[in-house]
């Protein structure tokens, strides 16, 4: 439905941190089926000791989650969700569990459904699956748009004045 | 230096302070958000800004120290992330780590910014990686 | 023990019930008509939360103009009210 460079034209993350490959499927108003392939060249498993076990090669559960997160971008960019020129943030989640791990060789299928939304925020729920396994359950994401604008530092960060107890 | 996980980026530049109460591991850590440069590259190209998946990462490094043991994330039972951390700014994370008869861990975070401002509150379970397929 | 508390059907419990889940207080600990964001130190992501679950509970949209002053339990439960006539 989406190839990876019309993926790659929705979001604003680039790589590293441009975590999905394509959309399998968009079923309006709320629903949507993602991938992205785990691949053992990624930067993640770059300084693995040689002779580590699969284990060792589980996909880390940091990223696994940005993977979903995008996906949900995807849905509230396909879905219209917000205004094209504002960013959608993840704000806030509930209910998340990890499940079965995820390692080189699989393809993870993000499923995401929105729940609700109005105005500029959006609930979504889903999973993430890879071959039969579920690797992720996701009760609850909410997200905000927000102007890029307002990303950006108006006044300097300032150190710490005094030492906290 | 090689590790026997895969990483993501080392939130732990300074090792956090560790105090051990009755309620379980209060943990103080300091991260300079710049730890974080290379994924920001990318989170966004114009404005970065730290992504809320590496200060849950962090609360996992820092409970990782206190524990003395390799930890993966189980569950987030709740995340809330109120004010984003650009470059040049410190996150301050404050742990409760409670370890569960299970053999899992629970943790409760706070993260604040240099201006004091809250960045993310976090209530999550961790549990040894696993060692078998 | 009352053993309908699990059966909140009244719409301003259900309004308390969802301001007391997102500030992670039980909700005898909410007066209905007192400005919570000020007792409790709400914040803007609160009330997004608050929004979206009484939205999403109540099937309505509350208009973004009124919900500035909406600060208490009986002014949420006034806008859903007025949405649903």
């Amino acid at each position: 439905m989406l190839d990876h460079s019309q993926v790659r034209g929705r979001l604003r993350q680039r790589p590293p941190m441009l975590l999905l490959d394509t959309v399998r499927e968009f079923s309006p108003p709320g629903a949507l089926v993602a991938t992205k392939a785990v691949t053992g060249g990624e930067a993640c498993y770059r300084d693995l000791e040689d002779g580590t076990g699969i284990d060792g090669f589980a996909y880390p559960s940091a990223l696994l989650l940005e993977s979903f997160g995008q996906a949900v971008s995807l849905l509230w960019s396909l879905a219209e969700l917000g205004p094209p020129e504002e960013i959608p943030l993840m704000v806030g989640i509930r209910d998340l569990t990890y499940a079965a791990p995820a390692i080189p060789g699989d393809v993870l299928e993000h499923h995401v459904r929105l729940n609700h939304h109005s105005g500029a925020v959006g609930e979504f729920t889903g999973e993430t699956r890879a071959a039969d396994r579920t690797v992720l359950t996701v009760g609850s994401v909410l997200v905000v748009s927000r102007p890029a604008a307002s990303l950006l530092a108006t006044t300097p960060a300032t150190a710490r004045t005094k030492d906290g107890g | 230096m090689p590790t026997r996980r895969a990483t993501v980026f080392d939130a732990m530049g300074r090792p956090p302070r560790t105090e051990k109460t009755p309620e379980g591991t209060r943990v103080t850590l300091r991260m300079p958000v710049d730890q974080a440069t290379a994924q920001m590259a990318g989170h966004y190209p114009d404005f970065p800004i730290l992504p809320g998946v590496l200060l849950i990462d962090s609360v996992r490094q820092a409970a990782c120290f206190a524990s003395g043991a390799e930890l993966q994330l189980r569950s987030i039972d709740r995340a809330r992330f109120a004010s984003p951390l650009l470059p040049g700014d410190e996150l301050e994370l404050s742990l409760l780590v409670t370890p569960e008869a299970s053999g899992r861990v629970g943790v409760h975070a706070r993260g604040a910014r240099a201006d004091g401002r809250m960045a993310a509150e976090l209530s999550v379970t961790l549990e040894p990686v696993t060692s078998h397929a | 023990m009352n053993d309908t508390d699990d059966r909140i059907s009244d719409p301003i419990s259900r309004v308390r019930a969802i301001v007391a889940e997102v500030l992670a207080l039980s909700p005898e600990e909410i007066d209905p008509t007192e400005d919570f964001v000020n007792r409790f130190q709400a914040d803007s992501l609160n009330l997004i939360e608050i929004v979206a679950q009484v939205e999403k509970q109540f099937q309505v949209v509350l208009p973004q103009s009124e919900l500035r002053q909406a600060h208490t339990v009986t002014a949420f439960y006034e806008l859903v009210a007025r949405q649903t006539v």
